[in-house]
């Protein structure tokens, strides 16, 4: 069994949603993981560990697409960026990136696909941003990945982290294949925890001979 | 005996084409109650005419299906023994002039039936389906040459047999393939004969005999058709249902698929 596999169930508030249904909906998908998730609200919310906060406020994580200009009272403690994966040098993520780093300190980079980019051109980029920013502040969105991208981009950049929520079901069925544990952790600084392993259909050694001689039909034919 | 081979990192290629599949089901029904089975509806009685009747060619030209849509059409189903084979012989004619696509009848197991039933060699039967029509022969019923789950049943094609109707087909010019059905924790077995394709099928748990949850992971079907492809570097792939998804695609083509089989139509008795 080799490290486990790091993965961060997220959940993204709609931006409408008012303080009660957001904690409700918050605390319903924490349950779903032992209490240990991440969540993406508009607004600060009690009771909920691991969260950030999709506009600029002093002393929370600011989660955002884009970044602009903030003013003195507005500095958010450091920055989550989501980005669509660049391909390319001229691609817009990384100037968005170039712009955030004068903005706060970045915490973490989240990379999604929000456009049809081949995957063999997400592959080559991942390679070339893991060499330059270390895989520690890099988290693949398995939600907008798609879980046949992820399997494949978690065997060639084994090091990187997971986040989404969706796509649980085809993690642990490549954690089966790739020998390795899902261990679910957030934030917080609480300790993770390692989700069970699907079980699996043993194989176990056929008894001797075929059982060919099985009545057909009756013994009819 | 499994092959013996470490996992192999996944690549990409461009994705193999699609080739829509029309499926005519002869029968639901059928006696041999394979574990593995998703598709029949057993039927226990002993009076072969209590079992309802197969499918009439009549259906193929009162069906609205579109039947030229498809370009590979399968003739398939249970094990009802209720229409003999020469049945079978005219409802091909009827299908042949139907259409331009590759008519793949039967199985290996429907084949052996066939054989026990009619006392025919293989030889007669592949040449007399040939004759009405048909392109190739199915390849349901091989994967106990490549499974050791799937043997316990009746008819599962040993390699002898196998050798045989492959030997038959060729003397006749009928495409005669091998399944392979990919599941987790289901060892790949020994393939002693080159079969003219194979056709890997991910394995469906639901409404089956095998105590498994599980359907495979991309990385099982990967792995597969890898092994496949590593022993057999000239037999085409093809990949039934591979699933949606272009990402999954350019994966199974780099493991080397080289066609997706994909469900067109069905036409049912």
């Amino acid at each position: 069994m080799r490290e486990p596999l790091s993965f961060v169930p997220t959940l993204s508030l709609p931006p409408t949603c008012g303080p009660e249904w957001a904690r409700y909906l918050s605390l319903s998908f924490l349950g779903g993981y032992g209490g240990v998730g991440h969540i993406i609200s508009p607004d600060p919310l009690e009771g909920v560990a691991s969260q950030e906060i999709t506009r600029p406020l002093p002393g929370h994580v600011w989660a955002t697409h884009k970044v602009k200009r903030l003013k003195r009272t507005e500095a958010p403690e450091s920055l989550s960026l989501w980005l669509d994966i660049p391909v390319g040098l001229d691609h817009p993520s990384l100037t968005t990136l170039n712009d955030a780093q004068k903005v706060a300190p970045i915490r973490r980079v989240v990379l999604q696909r929000t456009a049809p980019e081949p995957l063999a051109r997400l592959d080559q980029s991942l390679s070339s941003l893991t060499e330059i920013f270390g895989a520690d502040k890099l988290w693949l969105d398995a939600d907008s990945l798609g879980g046949d991208a992820v399997s494949y981009l978690l065997w060639h950049h084994p090091e990187l982290n997971i986040q989404g929520h969706q796509a649980l079901e085809h993690l642990l069925g490549l954690a089966r294949v790739l020998e390795r544990r899902i261990v679910v952790r957030d934030f917080s600084g609480r300790p993770s925890k390692a989700l069970a392993p699907l079980p699996t259909y043993a194989v176990p050694e056929l008894p001797r001979g075929r059982s060919r001689d099985m009545p057909i039909h009756g013994g009819i034919v | 005996m499994p092959y013996e081979m470490p996992w192999t990192e996944p690549r990409l290629a461009p994705s193999a084409p699609e080739i829509r599949v029309g499926h005519i089901r002869t029968t639901f029904w059928c006696w041999a109650r394979c574990a593995f089975c998703d598709f029949s509806r057993p039927h226990a009685t002993r009076n072969l005419n209590d079992a309802p009747p197969a499918i009439h060619w009549d259906a193929l030209a009162s069906s609205p299906l579109d039947i030229s849509s498809a370009s590979w059409i399968k003739l398939g189903g249970g094990l009802s023994l209720r229409e003999p084979f020469d049945y079978w012989l005219e409802f091909i004619r009827h299908l042949r002039p139907m259409t331009q696509a590759r008519i793949q009848v039967f199985s290996v197991v429907e084949l052996m039936l066939f054989q026990r039933e009619t006392r025919r060699s293989f030889h007669d039967l592949m040449a007399l389906l040939k004759w009405a029509g048909a392109d190739a022969l199915g390849s349901g019923g091989t994967e106990s040459l490549t499974h050791h789950v799937v043997p316990f049943r009746p008819l599962a094609p040993t390699p002898e047999d196998y050798g045989h109707i492959l030997d038959a087909g060729r003397g006749v010019d009928m495409e005669i393939g091998v399944s392979s059905m990919s599941g987790p924790g289901w060892p790949e077995g020994f393939i002693l004969h080159s079969p003219d394709f194979f056709e890997v099928k991910p394995f469906r748990p639901m409404n089956t005999h095998i105590p498994s949850r599980e359907t495979p992971h991309l990385m099982d079907l990967v792995r597969s058709i890898q092994i496949l492809r590593q022993n057999h570097p000239k037999t085409p792939i093809f990949v039934s249902r591979p699933g949606p998804g272009d990402d999954r695609r350019e994966i199974l083509s780099g493991a080397g698929a080289n066609g997706y089989l994909i469900h067109d139509w069905e036409l049912t008795p």
